[in-house]
């Protein structure tokens, strides 16, 4: 009686991934300090990135199969409770699948390419969209509030050199928060 | 009955764990697997329910039969049919969060109809007079109330074989106790029962055989008779714990001088953990010699590890005074001094091997590494020096905490419950490290180990409502009796139940909700999400949430307030944002605090979602909570032993300090996912059939009014 290895997310395997990307919404919780004021937002694209390489490299090594990813992304996703959030997270899970089935799963090159990709639209879902609704609601509230003054003011907050100031400070970050979640896998997981 | 007869090989190792063990037992029989750790006993009771080779894969051989039925090509789910199972840690084998759901998961997964799940959870509580479990959150539940719980989901499956493993590695002494009558009340309903155990003393006058482990293989079968009568030379050379606790030796212990110094003095300290009432301290006082070691006993909840907590600098006392060496410290200067070793070994391992493990924080000389040496070998630990920490067996981790305390500097350790699940042979082997901690260290151990405080301690102290009620010494049989008479009188928690709240909404009106909400606050419209808010905020107060829709609505007013009394760029844009924030958290846990987890779960499964994904969001609702716990452990284990103590500390080392925050969670988790996704297999997670709900769930008037009041704000939204 020998087992059989199919291809295929078990149980264990979609149980290991949901805890994992656990880990992750756990930070991202106890961090919500940084929401705190409107220029601390825009450093936490920045600050998780470079924090969830780890889990979403031992994801990638650990669980070696379609769909993982993809879990963990739609886990991400429904926690961060914010519908651009969900839509781009769950999108980037589904690139990062793509890729990894073109390149193999379990592929450094891979879950590099997918966790910058996975960071920037996460960055987009979390900051840069709500940043810009709120911006285009302040300017409405301003507006009614005979405030017009302002509005240059709040237009001013999501100038296009922060977007993209941001943008290149979170892909750099996610190649730096892949490379420790590379080291930490060859650390602690390679047996 | 059961008929088995197996060899097998884990695709991971190079050696068979188990060669050629053969066994029958019949009908209404009790047989405990017992031998040292890593002797097969675990991997024998998987052979017999069907996770190996299913969940862990290898090359097995032989066939096992339970009622004369073969298990050979039958899904775990189904060999749960016949045979249920108990797992050793019930802190990660719940996959609910209410108890009442957790012994209904196995029926529902089985697709019994809902009026035979609830007679038959209701008959579960009923008959092993545990009703003040009966619909109680597990988190609030001790590690004792919940195994018990692990029992009656076993029960509830109406199976004739119980296959327990180690179901007492996490239990204290009264747990073990309600544990033993239960058992014995099973078979006395003519149920098999085939457990592996450690804990051989509450098995005495329930087994009716002991098969003794070594090797994979069964080196030999005993009446109960006969191992009752084995010499204590004969149990050591079986490895084997006491039968009889009346039999433990105290054995001759070095006298501390008279003139010892005190080491801790703890003088009214009082602590109040959260509201529980049964963790509170109230002016706790009692005193500690240097090199002396004292054992720290009381009933589950009495606040052990609390006080522990707070010498160790982990806690804050809210009243008292805690001394050191004669002079008062403040909880700083106490985590400087002692060392508190968490019952949660995995929290404490930071590093990528045993030796670096034992090495971390010290400078690594010549005659620390002998040091290192010796003391690696003399705890049985040497071949596993080059081992990733989280590769070993609980009880070698367990051992690998003892080893990291006896090199510590501090002058002071506290140990809490450093013994659990070891075997007979170990748990000497820590016992004899204690003691040689105690030429440089004054230990003090949470326990509820009668061995090991015959073993190791020199005197105990008993706490009972919140204080230090009374001392024993240690010295002889009689003195160890008297602890074991005042650890006889404690029971399981006599708590009364929360009072049970009152659902007014059917989930989906919940769902709805929340769904609504995250459209709206997609977009720019201020109206429309401030209108849907004030609904929301409604829907949480109707709901009995009153604390938490006050929060919500004070928190836009002072938004509003100060957006009006300081008009400007910050202050605007926080009116835009937070309210948008907030409510979404406001939403979740109306979903998913209390008792709601379990009732959007059922909503879910009456909606006919995938139940892949239903198990997906039972793990997010179940789990979640507790790793948000686990990282308040973490934390603390980072902070006792002396690791990253200044901001500086931390941005100076911030890959290791990321490292050591994630890695141990990273591993601990994949740890619990092991044994949840057991635990679930075996009762009928996998199956393909048609799932029921233990919860009925119906619409009320409330819940038209609230949908009609969300349609009306959404309306009053887009209109103004």
């Amino acid at each position: 009686m020998s087992t059989a290895n199919p291809n295929k997310l078990k149980i264990k395997d979609i149980i290991t991934v949901v805890l994992l990307a656990l880990i992750n919404v756990v930070i991202f919780f106890a961090s919500s300090v940084l929401y705190a004021t409107p220029i601390t937002i825009i450093l936490m694209p920045v600050f998780f990135t470079l924090l969830e390489g780890i889990v979403y490299f031992i994801i990638g090594t650990k669980v070696k199969k379609p769909g993982a990813i993809l879990i963990y992304s739609i886990v991400r996703a429904i926690m961060g409770g914010y519908l651009p959030y969900i839509i781009l997270f769950i999108l980037s899970g589904a690139i990062a699948e793509l890729l990894l089935w073109k390149m193999g799963y379990g592929n450094a090159k891979a879950l590099t390419v997918s966790y910058v990709i996975n960071q920037v639209l996460a960055a987009f879902g979390s900051t840069i969209i709500p940043y810009a609704i709120a911006a285009k609601a302040m300017a409405d509230q301003m507006v009614t509030d005979g405030r017009q003054d302002a509005i240059l003011a709040a237009s001013q907050m999501l100038q296009s050199w922060v977007s993209v100031a941001l943008v290149a400070g979170v892909i750099v970050a996610a190649f730096i928060g892949a490379m420790i979640g590379k080291r930490i896998v060859k650390k602690h997981l390679a047996a | 009955m059961i008929d088995f007869e197996f060899e097998f090989q884990y695709a991971e190792e190079k050696q068979p764990t188990l060669q050629k063990v053969g066994g029958s037992i019949p009908a209404g029989r009790c047989v405990v697997l017992c031998g040292g750790s890593g002797c097969g006993k675990s991997t024998l009771l998987r052979c017999i329910n069907g996770l190996i080779p299913q969940f862990y894969e290898g090359e097995l051989k032989g066939f096992c039969r339970l009622n004369g039925q073969d298990t050979a090509g039958i899904r775990i789910g189904e060999i749960g049919e016949l045979a249920a199972s108990v797992f050793q840690d019930p802190r990660s084998q719940f996959f609910t969060v209410n108890s009442s759901n957790e012994v209904a998961f196995g029926l529902e997964n089985h697709g019994l109809p809902q009026d035979k799940i609830r007679r038959r959870v209701d008959e579960a509580f009923r008959i092993f007079h545990l009703e003040l479990l009966k619909d109680r959150n597990v988190y609030e539940l001790s590690s004792g109330e919940r195994q018990l719980i692990s029992i009656l989901s076993a029960w509830a499956m109406d199976t004739d074989i119980f296959l327990l493993d180690e179901p007492t590695a996490n239990l204290d002494f009264a747990a073990t106790q309600q544990l033993k009558e239960i058992l014995l009340a099973l078979k006395k309903q003519g149920k098999t029962l085939l457990l592996s155990e450690h804990r051989l003393y509450y098995l005495a006058d329930i087994a009716d055989e002991f098969w003794v482990m070594a090797d994979g293989e069964i080196k030999g079968k005993y009446t109960a008779a006969e191992a009752k009568a084995f010499s204590v030379e004969r149990r050591q050379t079986l490895s084997l714990r006491t039968l009889d606790l009346a039999e433990i030796t105290v054995p001759e212990k070095e006298p501390l001088p008279k003139t010892a110094p005190t080491a801790l003095s703890v003088s009214d300290v009082c602590y109040t953990y959260g509201r529980k009432a049964g963790d509170t301290l109230s002016g706790v006082s009692f005193s500690v010699r240097e090199h002396e070691i004292v054992g720290l006993v009381g009933a589950n909840g009495c606040g052990k590890t609390t006080i522990g907590k707070l010498i160790a600098g982990l806690y804050r006392p809210s009243g008292g005074r805690i001394m050191l060496f004669g002079k008062s410290q403040n909880p700083k200067q106490l985590q400087k001094q002692v060392l508190f070793i968490l019952q949660e070994a995995e929290f404490q391992f930071f590093t990528g091997s045993v030796l670096h493990e034992l090495q971390y924080g010290h400078a690594v000389t010549p005659e620390f590494e002998a040091k290192t040496e010796a003391l690696l070998k003399s705890m049985d630990m040497w071949d596993c020096r080059n081992r990733h920490p989280f590769s070993l067996s609980g009880g070698q981790m367990q051992r690998l905490t003892l080893m990291m305390a006896y090199l510590s500097d501090k002058p002071i350790v506290i140990l809490d419950e450093p013994t659990a699940g070891q075997d007979a042979e170990s748990l000497e082997r820590c016992a004899a490290l204690i003691r040689e901690m105690r030429k440089e260290k004054t230990v003090l151990i949470i326990t509820h180990d009668p061995e090991l405080i015959a073993g190791a301690c020199d005197r105990c102290i008993g706490l009972s409502d919140g204080h230090a009620e009374i001392e024993f010494p240690v010295h002889s049989e009689r003195d160890l009796q008297a602890v074991r008479q005042y650890m006889e009188r404690f029971h399981l928690s006599n708590a009364p139940a929360k009072k049970q709240h009152k659902e007014r909404f059917h989930p989906a009106t919940k769902l709805l909700y929340w769904l609504a909400l995250l459209v709206v606050i997609s977009t720019s419209n201020n109206h429309l999400v401030y209108a849907v808010y004030t609904a929301l905020i409604l829907l949480t107060a109707a709901d009995g949430w009153l604390g938490t829709a006050l929060a919500g609505g004070m928190s836009f007013g002072l938004l509003w307030a100060a957006n009006a009394l300081l008009p400007g760029t910050v202050f605007s844009f926080m009116l835009v944002l937070f309210p948008r924030i907030i409510a979404v958290g406001i939403s979740m846990r109306t979903l998913i605090g209390r008792n709601e987890a379990s009732r959007t779960l059922a909503a879910l499964r009456n909606l006919h979602l995938p139940e892949r994904l239903i198990m997906i969001v039972a793990v997010i609702f179940r789990f979640f909570p507790v790793l948000s716990g686990d990282m308040k452990l973490l934390r603390q284990s980072i902070r006792t032993r002396g690791a990253f103590v200044t901001p500086w500390q931390k941005l100076r080392a911030l890959p290791s300090y990321i490292e050591i925050l994630t890695v141990p969670m990273a591993l601990r988790v994949i740890r619990i996912a092991e044994t949840l996704s057991a635990s679930a297999e075996t009762r009928g997670i996998d199956l393909t059939r048609r799932k029921s709900n233990y919860l009925s769930l119906r619409f009320s008037a409330w819940d038209a009014v609230f949908c009609v009041l969300l349609a009306a704000s959404i309306a009053a939204g887009l209109i103004l």
